[in-house]
């Protein structure tokens, strides 16, 4: 079927006119009708616009014309990215109602390159949360429920960017875009059986995206394997001039660089990413993964990073802070939720403070107020000094660990999550349980490196168990190749989930 | 109420007249009224916003490097220390002009700290003017927030003004009076305007804003009753009945005319005085407004307690390197350089009167500068008093013949008439030899014109008779007489001028 097409593949397909950017178009769409009221990788299906964008595709090939080898390509896009006229939620009611006056820089590279726009994905409200629970849209209709994941409707897909994970895994776009601020991109990728690379910070622009935490954040591509994740990856890296954080460095060619099978690189395994909690299956699976890459001629050794144990601690703490300043432009007075859209001749006479606080209190969840709350304790007068301040101080000496490791070493390689997909409900309950299921990606965003998750194998159970390769700043180029030496001599990323 | 001592500290907020915002290319609105009045009159509300300024999710801020460079180069102007780097970060506080919900200012690594200016204040005890140097605690750069507009019983946000650069100065508390606190801000008003020139600082356009703290104490007098000192903060002052020997602090804000913050803190200060010995035991805080149609202050807020801004720095903006700017081209125009400038003047023996002028005005020093090297340093003191009577203030590349010419003109033209007139000429964009021509030709037309006038009366002997008695009101008539002889070509000041010699 065609939509089970790679961006490589289809690009292929495309430039041969064996297929038109209409037909694959369509081929996603009727999956997405067929399958999505079970998965619930949307929010917003752009059917119209991607038919449209589909149809310019064709006519500029017909032209001989095309824009670029993912010209033509159905790409989703997660919700908290901004589309300049198509409404944005970041899964949060207080944006129910927005439609950006503006384009997010990443999407306007896709779009500029011949992309085609198939929907809104699903996501943890604000990117807050590791199963995309927190979301205020019940996505499965069939279920009622946030997204569910492709390999076992039970469980969840992971998160926050769990509706592109899951419309990748269940084949209901070629290709999407994720962001990452402590894993969003790699655990949900791990879950769901899907290549998912977060790039080094300052590799791909931020802006328009909307901000969780912003020294944390970074967008990267979630596909079907690596080579494609090297194909978009370019497409969606470079300066930008609205964003100061971006790197001057030149992008390169990452797909060009992709072939060898012969790994003459040294890979090192921390032995803190595989202590107590992690899941016996996974531990077995990440370690047949190490041993196929010394059969591959890699030379594996093991070391040490003593300071990771202190690397979630820093991150609770220095994430909500950015979160609760983040967050604050939402205050019901330009756009959003507000209750002086919603006030009742009982109920409309609000002092300031009270449209503030009752449009805030209305317009977010739990998970958002939580880190608010969180945020605004540990930047308080009285407490900045011993939580964040000293935060920032613990994340200088992170890095720095990394960048000790990182002159001995190629790459580290670990698992991206503790354990396998978890059932709904599970850890919602107890939010420290779930902030503990990214404690083996966390530590890679306050360092700023390049990590990405790729396929490694299944459970009994059939649930999808992801590997991470983490590099070296600006060493994307190092991980690609590796992780698609990996996928050419093994088939967990050709595997496909049946639906039921 | 002898033994009083006043403290002043004051906060001078700046906008700087760049071209775009501070963290956005939006056209800066501060600029736009300082080039154009009218215009700024016509610009509708929330019409010069961006995603950036409007605080959209998603937006970033990217800082405006010559913001950036005005601040140090102010900075170094007024004596301060540069720091290697310096950084933004985040203020948080909601208000409906503040569209992020926090304010990117600067926090504990401003542009510049630690600098002074010296102030030359009148001696109570002498004639002789003493100098007092007030210390300057840092110079920040942040952005300024929108404006609230109250009509009809609705509140409106225009954010147009929302991302204009703003300089904060911030004072020690070194001012002794309102009189000192009013010459201050005049001099720092003239050096961000004339010597750094990074904004028209027009007060009553709210270029330049300042908030002053006031407070009062009582000195020490020698008595055998003094048990020890009373702290600040601590109700031994009052439990043992002695007196509490520092008033409250009031903060008087937004004022936007030098008079008004003098009168305002002298209505404070008196305030203050008049409530001794009853002063609250404990430090506090109060804004008072003032009020220009009865010189009277009120209160605004009553005992303020600290707000916590949150603090942190702004992570979507790397910090600055000093070493990205030319530091030494910006210390040119400093107080050292301004120092050098004096000893110059002093030298070439321009009366002291003339010197802080014409230092003061970088147009004008230049052009003296030339005049007098080309000329001979003989004629300083009469081109410094030419040039500060009539202040040009403006730069201008003058070619090497133009200033030989004018010097020329300098030793030559003893009335000084046709030296102004070319100077006048030339930074207008003419060349020389047009000027020069002009002036020529000026001056054949005074010789037509007094032909003209000659005529003019004798043409009209009545109403010439009548002008004798006293019927000045006939001046029009032989004014518009002459005009029509010369058939419209003569200028009527001129015509004014020599009718009145003739008369």
């Amino acid at each position: 079927m065609l939509y089970e097409l790679t961006i490589k593949s289809a690009s292929e397909k495309l430039a041969s006119g064996e297929i038109s950017s209409v037909e694959l178009t369509e081929s996603i769409l009727e999956r997405i009708k067929a399958v999505d009221s079970k998965v619930g990788a949307y929010i917003t299906v752009c059917e119209k616009e991607a038919l449209g964008m589909a149809r310019a595709s064709d006519e500029r090939r017909k032209s001989g014309k095309i824009l670029s080898e993912i010209d033509g390509i159905p790409i989703a896009v997660k919700d908290l990215y901004l589309t300049k006229g198509i409404r944005t939620t970041a899964a949060s009611k207080i944006l129910d109602d927005f439609i950006p006056p503006y384009e997010s820089t990443v999407t306007a590279h896709l779009w500029a390159a011949g992309a085609v726009l198939i929907g809104k994905t699903n996501l943890d409200q604000f990117a807050m949360g590791s199963s995309t629970e927190t979301s205020a849209y019940n996505t499965a209709t069939e279920y009622d429920s946030t997204t569910r994941n492709p390999w076992d409707l039970e469980r969840i897909p992971g998160g926050s960017s769990g509706g592109s994970a899951a419309a990748v895994a269940a084949d209901l776009c070629i290709a999407a875009v994720g962001t990452d601020t402590g894993g969003s991109i790699r655990q949900p990728a791990s879950l769901c059986s899907i290549t998912g690379l977060k790039p080094t910070y300052g590799r791909v622009s931020r802006y328009g995206i909307m901000a969780m935490a912003s020294s944390l954040d970074q967008a990267g591509p979630m596909t079907k394997t690596v080579e494609d994740a090297a194909i978009l990856l370019k497409y969606m890296s470079g300066h930008d001039k609205h964003d100061s954080t971006s790197s001057k460095r030149e992008v390169p060619e990452y797909s060009s660089g992709l072939g060898t099978r012969d790994l003459q690189l040294k890979v090192g395994v921390p032995k803190e990413f595989f202590g107590a909690g992690l899941d016996p299956e996974v531990d077995k699976i990440i370690r047949e993964a190490i041993d196929k890459y010394r059969e591959m001629g890699a030379e594996i050794v093991d070391v040490s990073l003593p300071l990771i144990k202190y690397a979630l601690a820093v991150y609770y703490i220095l994430m909500p802070v950015e979160v609760s300043s983040n967050l604050a432009r939402y205050d019901g007075i330009r756009y959003g939720y507000s209750v002086l859209k919603h006030q009742t001749p009982r109920n409309n006479n609000q002092t300031l403070d009270e449209v503030y606080s009752i449009s805030r209190a209305e317009g977010f969840g739990a998970e958002a107020k939580r880190r608010i709350m969180l945020g605004s304790y540990v930047s308080s007068a009285g407490y900045a000094d011993a939580y964040y301040k000293k935060a920032l101080k613990v994340r200088t000496l992170i890095k720095n660990e990394f960048d000790r490791i990182f002159e001995k070493v190629d790459l580290l390689i670990a698992p991206v999550a503790p354990s396998p997909a978890f059932k709904f409900g599970e850890k919602t309950a107890d939010p420290l349980s779930m902030y503990l299921s990214d404690v083996l990606t966390v530590p890679i965003n306050p360092a700023g490196l390049p990590a990405m998750s790729l396929p490694a194998g299944f459970t009994k159970e059939n649930l999808p168990v992801g590997l991470q390769l983490i590099g070296p700043m600006w060493g994307e180029q190092t991980i690609l190749n590796t992780g698609h030496a990996f996928q050419q001599v093994t088939n967990h990323h050709l595997q496909k989930p049946k639906i039921k | 109420m002898k033994n009083f001592k006043t403290t002043i500290g004051l906060e001078i907020h700046v906008q700087l007249a760049t071209k775009s915002k501070m963290f956005c290319r939006c056209d800066n609105q501060s600029f736009a009224e300082a080039t154009d009045d009218k215009q700024s009159v016509a610009i509708k509300p929330n019409t010069l916003v961006c995603p950036v300024c409007l605080g959209l999710p998603g937006a970033l801020p990217v800082a405006n490097k010559t913001a950036i460079e005005w601040t140090i180069k102010t900075g170094l102007a007024l004596n301060c220390e540069i720091p290697a780097t310096a950084k933004f970060d985040r203020k948080h506080y909601f208000y409906p002009d503040l569209p992020k919900g926090y304010q990117i200012s600067q926090y504990d690594e401003p542009f510049a700290s630690r600098g002074w200016l010296k102030l030359k204040v009148k001696s109570e005890k002498s004639t002789v003017e003493d100098e007092v140097t007030i210390r300057l605690n840092r110079i920040h750069l942040e952005e300024d927030a929108g404006k609230l507009i109250h009509k009809n019983g609705t509140s409106l946000v225009d954010l147009n003004r929302a991302g204009t650069p703003l300089m904060e100065i911030v004072t020690e508390p070194d001012i002794t009076s309102p009189a000192m606190a009013g010459d201050f801000l005049r001099k720092l008003q003239k050096i961000v305007r004339d010597v750094v020139e990074v904004s028209e600082a027009s007060m009553e356009k709210g270029h330049l804003r300042c908030d002053a703290n006031i407070s009062v104490r009582k000195l020490q007098v020698p008595s055998t009753q003094y048990r020890g000192e009373t702290e600040i903060g601590s109700e031994l002052g009052t439990r043992n009945s002695e007196p509490i020997k520092m008033s409250q602090i009031i903060e008087i804000k937004n004022l936007n005319s030098f008079r008004f913050i003098e009168k305002a803190l002298t209505k404070a200060e008196e305030k203050l005085k008049s409530e001794y010995p009853a002063w609250p035991a404990k430090l506090t805080k109060e804004t008072w407004g003032y009020n220009s149609n009865n010189d009277s202050i009120y209160l605004q807020r009553a005992k303020e307690e600290a707000a916590d801004y949150r603090y942190f720095p702004e992570p979507d903006l790397p910090p600055v390197k000093s070493a990205e700017f030319d530091l030494d081209k910006l210390k040119e125009l400093t107080k050292e350089n301004m120092e050098v400038k004096v000893a110059k003047l002093q030298e070439m023996e321009v009366p002291n009167q003339y010197i802080a002028a014409i230092v003061s005005n970088r147009g004008d020093f230049e052009l003296f500068d030339k005049l007098v090297s080309e000329a001979g340093i003989e004629y300083a003191p009469e081109v410094a008093r030419l040039l500060v009577q009539k202040s040009f203030g403006k730069t201008t590349d003058f070619s090497d013949r133009e200033i030989s010419e004018l010097a020329k003109l300098v030793v030559t033209d003893t009335s000084k008439k046709n030296l102004l007139s070319a100077i006048k000429f030339i930074l207008s964009g003419k060349s020389f030899d047009d000027a020069m021509s002009e002036i020529n030709q000026n001056q054949t037309g005074e010789d037509e014109i007094l032909k003209i006038v000659e005529k003019v009366l004798i043409d009209n002997p009545a109403e010439f008779a009548r002008y004798k008695v006293g019927e000045k009101k006939l001046f029009g008539f032989f004014v518009g007489a002459a005009i029509r002889e010369s058939k419209g070509s003569a200028d009527p000041q001129l015509v004014n001028r020599i009718l009145k010699e003739k008369l």
